[in-house]
């Protein structure tokens, strides 16, 4: 039996109850054993049972970020940095003339003092940060039931059987609320009334009156219930030098889920949050004030599953193991539900050879390799069949006689590929295992080699193809690369400490893309597309121009011709940036002077730790990096004029000879069009980094002990301590929102940035 | 042990059910295959329904791409305007004609082949539906198709050579690219088509306000021949002038500056409108696409507004100086059309304050689709975006024009049509050449959307359309300009499109 509680305050927001998190966490489980007549017979002789069990809640809330509209970080990124947060009492007076409808819902602190009112001419949506942080926000509630068991019967002597059943049972939803408010012209919410004048056929008018409430309340709840089931009998014999392991399985798993919410405006009993319920509001259903939703999936996903596999070992010398697995998924249309995914592996402990006795230095060695084929199913549920989506609403009839009404239209949710199925892998792994010294000293080495063939990508299909493009086994590709892992620990006297290092080199490249093999990716607002695949190259690249440098001078513009003497950047001027004209033909063109620029899957990612204890203290470092990976910085709106930018635009050309590798300032890059796809843009992502590092104590047993305490540890952590990297964006590890096979890697669209974080804690056992 | 057997074969049969493929099959409750889901005439209009549902997306879907205004900004009457030259890049490069590949209005693409898509749909599956009359069926087979031609009407004049289907594609997706007078013979054949189904009425019912009628399809395709200067076709298009014109359903108006008020929506002069609803309307900022008001009225909204007549708006498409003094002083559809704001605040004893003022500012202000206050009533989505205000496609004045035009070309006489359209704006008959027809189209229609074009096909635009005609334009319009750049993302995935030599 266990318990916890977990709290943290977000980074923005956090001190607002705007982006927090708190869970509370309870564990169970059991162990029994139901029968044991082993000394009796040999079948059905023994059997056991186990259960577990855990409860979470967690309650967070938090902001919007990523958005480009009126989201809190947003404002505070776009906003002037000389805007005051408070307005003070004379130009609150101000207000009061200037917004004499808006003023009494201007938004105020705990203390009373009334945030800045932002000019809604100058910052659209945009608002006061602070303001907006004082608003209220929604709290999301989840409660998860995890619940496991399982039972085990010897049936005969060597033949076992297992079965488990678990369920994953879990609600979780929202509730909000919203009182009126006053940010700014362009962004409030009160209650007015309007009027809605008809005319019958005569031409008279008539008039009815509505209120829009300026206040609502919403919640929502979520349901997803998730259980599985496998059966095991393993058949488990030693005779002689030879032991042999059998197993034959299958397992299930199907999930469902539904959800139920409602909202409605008009809060009844003012704006006490402890009163605040869709219950206890005014808005009436006629006039769409008030809402209900609910949506119920009986199956969403389902899983099954049979495997078998055969071990044997001789001797502790020669190992070898064979599995077979047919896995059915329903997110694959009729024909292609199920997959075969055979694997072979074996291993030779030739430190256990007789001839190897002499070798005394080595206390391990071993030599591996293994084959086999994996299965992924990761992709949306029924994207291999058409269903129909309602809300593809028109309107019909006449404002004017009062007759206009929306009509229900309805359309397919998307393309379809009734074709897509699985996405297979098959792995080659060779390694070595070595140990010296009574494993003082271990080294590990592996080569693999990984070919993905159908992989689960969205189709390049264009857009005049009317709808969105479905899911589909797109192309194949090769990853391949070696390990490695050094590990040293030893002591010195009461001096123990420990060196190891560990580096993956990857290589990756495409080496099969459909008929048209070329796909884009990767889109960005105003520069287009980012990534791309093709084969022989790796997946995804950066694609774009080819930036040589800076013009600095006209001269350098008007020497920078073509074959037949033509200018090749006509509408540059001094400051812009000069591109390469790959094929030569004399003009820059999206088809033919566009080339690789980079690639955000790194070369190599290594790790080293080392550490240290010594009467009492003790120290432990882990450091992280990459090399040979890049990031695409796209952070900056080039579609938005009236925005902060980064501190690197300190460093654009200003002039001759100023620099040669950031262009001139311009709104939208200039009649050259310097914000385009280039390498300008693609910076170094290479980075090292102290993902933790750890200073502990701990006290002496003998004055411990007197509490009743047997240890007691006290520590000082810090995550992330520093970072060392030429990348200007805020983090060089650049994942990308992982879609597939992450056609996003390396695309920094701003990140939300690793804290590094402080910790003081204590270890006590008693 | 008993109990331990019994519950362990229970999981065993539990879990042998799963060898089924039945087991691994998801079950949509929430929605219905497509294939099976037209099985009635109510379905079948949903279908139909969601086939016109993107022609109100235009105005917004995260580009702000209203029709009438992205063709205007291209010609001589209406400045881009906005908060800033930096407000919105890409209308600013479409007024300067600077268009690239990958800074234009796109959506307006993407929203025609998603009509397109839609249509394909109601004319693949109408024959299958049970319990359905014939008539009906050939109504939406009618309707599917002049709404098809409308949407290829729209890519085929921006862009002219462009991938052209007749049935919704297939994996891996491709369609041919066809040059812009073949696509041209696809529309124009598409709609004799329908006209020879003989289904549509003249004008649809009341309620029904903004489905497809025979008036409307024959104003399409009036615009086409007329745009594509397929003189084997005028008299057929001049006929189905006349036809609409004889049939007297439709009429002008006398009071011009009723015609753009909420109460002059489908009035006896209105053809075809886009619909849009200010009551229950739900577009928002996180839907842009849903069903709703006009975005198009804040846009080109008086920065600032005055209070109790026009509400706070962006300040888009302020009118040009030489729009509002082309107009003689009688001329009704000057104060009618453009609101001149210092005289309206002079008029109305109000006043604003000229600091509100944003880039291109001309103290001109599109009267016809402006924020008025109220005309967002009823919202249940957000605020700005809700406006009532119906786009006005085709008007009967522009039957009139149609047919004075059409009449002279074919060496007939086009001055009844065209002196009823001078009489009802006060104006005299001042003749009645080609050119004078253009001039009086000009006044009839600033800011809806039609000025570009007829520069184009009437071959005025290398002259009107000069730098030195205009306040900001730096470049001349010439031939090479008529096309757009076909979006880059779309020739990135389907590299067999050649591209228009935009601006080469």
């Amino acid at each position: 039996m266990s318990g916890g509680y977990y709290s943290r305050e977000g980074i923005i927001g956090g001190n607002y109850g705007l982006s927090n998190y708190d869970r509370f966490t309870l564990r169970e489980s059991l162990q029994a054993k139901l029968f044991d007549k082993s000394s009796e017979r040999n079948y059905f002789n023994a059997a056991d049972f186990s259960t577990s069990a855990s409860y979470a809640h967690i309650t967070s809330t938090g902001i919007s970020e990523n958005t480009e509209y009126g989201s809190i970080l947003g404002s505070a990124l776009g906003m002037s940095p000389i805007e005051t947060i408070y307005a003070d009492e004379a130009t609150e007076e101000l207000y009061k003339t200037l917004y004499p409808e808006g003023y009494p819902y201007i938004v105020r602190d705990a203390d009373g003092r009334a945030f800045t009112i932002v000019d809604g001419v100058k910052y659209n949506e945009q608002s006061n940060p602070m303001a907006m942080l004082n608003r209220p926000g929604a709290v999301y509630t989840t409660d998860k039931f995890v619940a496991n068991a399982s039972a085990t019967l010897q049936i005969w002597d060597n033949l076992k059987f297992k079965s488990s059943v678990g369920v994953d049972l879990a609600f979780w939803g929202n509730h909000s609320y919203s009182t009126p408010y006053f940010l700014s012209s362009k962004n409030f919410k009160y209650d007015t009334v309007s009027n809605t004048t008809v005319y019958d056929d005569k031409g008279n008018p008539s008039t009815t009156s509505k209120t829009n409430y300026g206040s609502s309340a919403s919640q929502e709840m979520n349901r997803s219930l998730l259980w599985q089931v496998e059966n095991v009998l393993t058949y488990d014999k030693t005779f002689g030098k030879h032991s042999i392991n059998v197993l034959l399985g299958q397992s299930a798993l199907r999930s469902s889920s539904s959800n139920v919410g409602a909202s409605a405006n008009g809060l009844m009993y003012g704006y006490d949050p402890w009163k605040i319920s869709v219950n206890n509001t005014l808005g009436q259903q006629k006039d769409g004030d008030r809402n209900g939703w609910g949506s119920w999936n009986s199956i969403v996903y389902s899983l099954a599953s049979y495997f078998a596999r055969v071990s044997y070992n001789y001797d502790e010398r020669y190992m070898l193991e064979a599995t077979l697995r047919r896995d059915g998924s329903s997110r694959f249309g009729i024909n292609n539900k199920w997959g075969n995914f055979p694997s072979v592996s074996a291993a030779w402990n030739f430190r256990n050879e007789e001839f190897m006795s002499a070798f005394n230095n080595l206390s391990m060695g071993k030599l591996r390799a293994s084959w086999g084929v994996n299965g992924s199913d990761a992709i949306g549920n029924f994207t291999y069949a058409v269903y129909m989506s309602s809300g593809n609403n028109y309107v019909f009839g006449s404002g004017a006689v009062g007759s206009e009404n929306v009509s229900i239209g309805t359309k397919p949710s998307g393309l379809a590929n009734p074709n897509v199925r699985w996405e297979e892998s098959i792995q080659t792994d060779l390694g070595l295992d070595l140990g010296f010294f009574a494993n003082k000293l271990t080294f590990t080495v592996d080569y693999y080699m990984k070919k993905t063939s159908g992989m689960l990508l969205s189709m390049p299909v264009p857009g005049y193809a009317g709808d969105s493009a479905p899911t589909g086994n797109l192309g194949d590709m090769v990853n391949s690369g070696y390990e490695f892992d050094l590990n040293w620990r030893s002591s010195v006297g009461d001096f123990n400490y420990y060196i190891g290092a560990n580096a993956t080199y990857n290589r990756n490249e495409l080496t099969y893309l459909g008929d048209d093999a070329t796909s884009l990716y990767g889109s960005s607002h105003k520069i287009g597309q980012l990534t791309r695949g093709v084969v022989g190259l790796p997946f995804p690249y950066f694609y774009g121009y080819h930036a040589l440098g800076i013009f600095q001078n006209t001269e350098e513009i008007n020497s920078y011709v073509g074959k037949d003497g033509n200018l090749i950047q006509p509408n540059a001027v001094p400051g812009d940036v000069k591109y390469e004209d790959i094929n030569g033909d004399g003009v820059i063109d999206a088809d033919n002077d566009r080339t690789y620029i980079g690639k955000g899957i790194p070369d190599w990612t290594f790790g080293i730790n080392f550490g240290f204890e010594y009467k009492g203290f003790d120290m432990s470092v882990l450091l992280q990096g990459q090399l040979g990976a890049q990031a695409f910085n796209v952070t900056r709106r080039t579609d938005l004029y009236y925005i902060n930018l980064p501190r690197t635009i300190l460093n654009r050309w200003t002039g001759e000879g100023s620099t040669n590798s950031a262009p001139r300032f311009t709104w939208d890059g200039g009649s050259n069009e310097n914000y385009r796809v280039s390498n300008l843009w693609v910076e170094d992502a290479s980075f090292l980094r102290a993902r933790n590092v750890q200073l502990g104590y701990t006290l002496p047993q003998d004055l411990t002990r007197k509490a009743g305490i047997s240890r007691l540890r006290v520590y000082l952590q810090a995550e992330n301590l520093f970072t060392l990297t030429r990348y200007t964006g805020c983090d060089p590890e650049v994942t990308g929102s992982n879609s597939g096979y992450g056609t996003e890697v390396g695309i920094d669209r701003g990140v939300y940035p690793q804290a590094r974080t402080f910790s003081v804690g204590l270890n006590l056992n008693f | 042990m008993k109990k331990i057997i019994y519950l362990l074969s229970a999981a065993l049969c539990l879990s042998l059910s799963s060898c089924s493929t039945d087991f691994v099959t998801a079950v949509h409750n929430s929605s219905e295959p497509m294939d099976e889901y037209f099985i009635n005439e109510d379905r079948m209009f949903q279908g139909l329904v969601a086939a016109y549902d993107p022609l109100q997306w235009f105005d917004y879907f995260y580009q702000y791409n209203p029709l009438p205004l992205v063709s205007d900004i291209m010609a001589d009457d209406i400045y881009c305007g906005g908060s800033n030259e930096g407000d919105q890049p890409i209308l600013v490069k479409t007024h300067y004609y600077e268009v690239t590949a990958t800074d234009l209005c796109n959506q307006i693409w993407t929203i025609a082949y998603s009509g397109i898509n839609r249509c394909y749909h109601v004319l693949e599956y109408v024959d299958g539906v049970p319990g359905m009359s014939n008539e009906t069926k050939t109504l939406y087979k009618a309707e599917a198709n002049v709404l098809a031609a409308y949407y290829y009407t729209i890519l085929w004049k921006f862009w002219g050579n462009i991938p052209y289907y007749d049935e919704n594609l297939t994996a891996p997706y491709f369609a041919e690219q066809l040059n812009h007078d073949d696509v041209y013979t696809k529309i124009v054949n598409k709609l004799e088509d329908v006209f020879k189904l003989n289904i549509l009425p003249m004008k649809v019912a009341g309620g029904n306000e903004g489905r497809v009628s025979l008036a409307m399809a024959y104003m399409l395709y009036a615009e086409v021949v007329m745009y594509q200067k397929d003189e084997s076709r005028y008299a057929t298009a001049l006929g189905y002038m006349e036809d609409i014109i004889e049939s007297t359903q439709y009429d002008l108006v006398s009071d011009y500056a009723s015609l753009w008020v909420e109460g002059g929506e489908w009035g006896k002069e209105s053809i075809w409108e886009i619909n849009y609803i200010s009551a229950g309307g739900v577009r928002s900022w996180g839907s842009p696409i849903a069903t709703g008001g006009n975005v198009y009225s804040i846009l080109i909204g008086i920065p600032g507004g005055v209070p109790g007549y026009f509400d706070d708006g962006w300040g888009f498409s302020p009118v040009a100086k030489s729009a509002y003094d082309m107009y003689d002083d009688a001329d009704i559809r000057r104060d009618g059309g453009i609101l001149n704001l210092d005289k309206f605040c002079e008029e109305n004893n109000v006043t604003y304050d000229h600091a509100n003022d944003r880039w291109q500012a001309t103290g001109y202000f599109l009267y016809k689709y402006i924020a008025r206050t109220n005309d967002n009533h009823g919202y249940l989505g957000d605020n700005t975006l809700n406006y009532g205000n119906n786009i006005r496609v085709y008007r009967f004045a522009e039957t009139l024009l149609n047919a004075a035009e059409l009449a002279v070309l074919t060496g007939a006489d086009g001055k009844d049509y065209l002196q009823r359209v001078r009489n009802r704006a006060h104006c005299p008959d001042t003749g009645t050449t080609r050119e004078d027809i253009i001039e009086e189209r000009h006044k009839e229609f600033v800011g809806e959307g039609k000025r570009y074009w007829d520069l184009v096909r009437s071959g005025l635009a290398t002259n009107v359309l000069k730098a030195e005609n205009h306040l900001y334009r730096k470049k001349d319009w010439n031939e090479s300009l008529k096309y757009w750049p076909i979006p880059q993302s779309e020739r990135d995935k389907d590299p067999n499109i050649d591209q228009n030599k935009y601006g080469l």
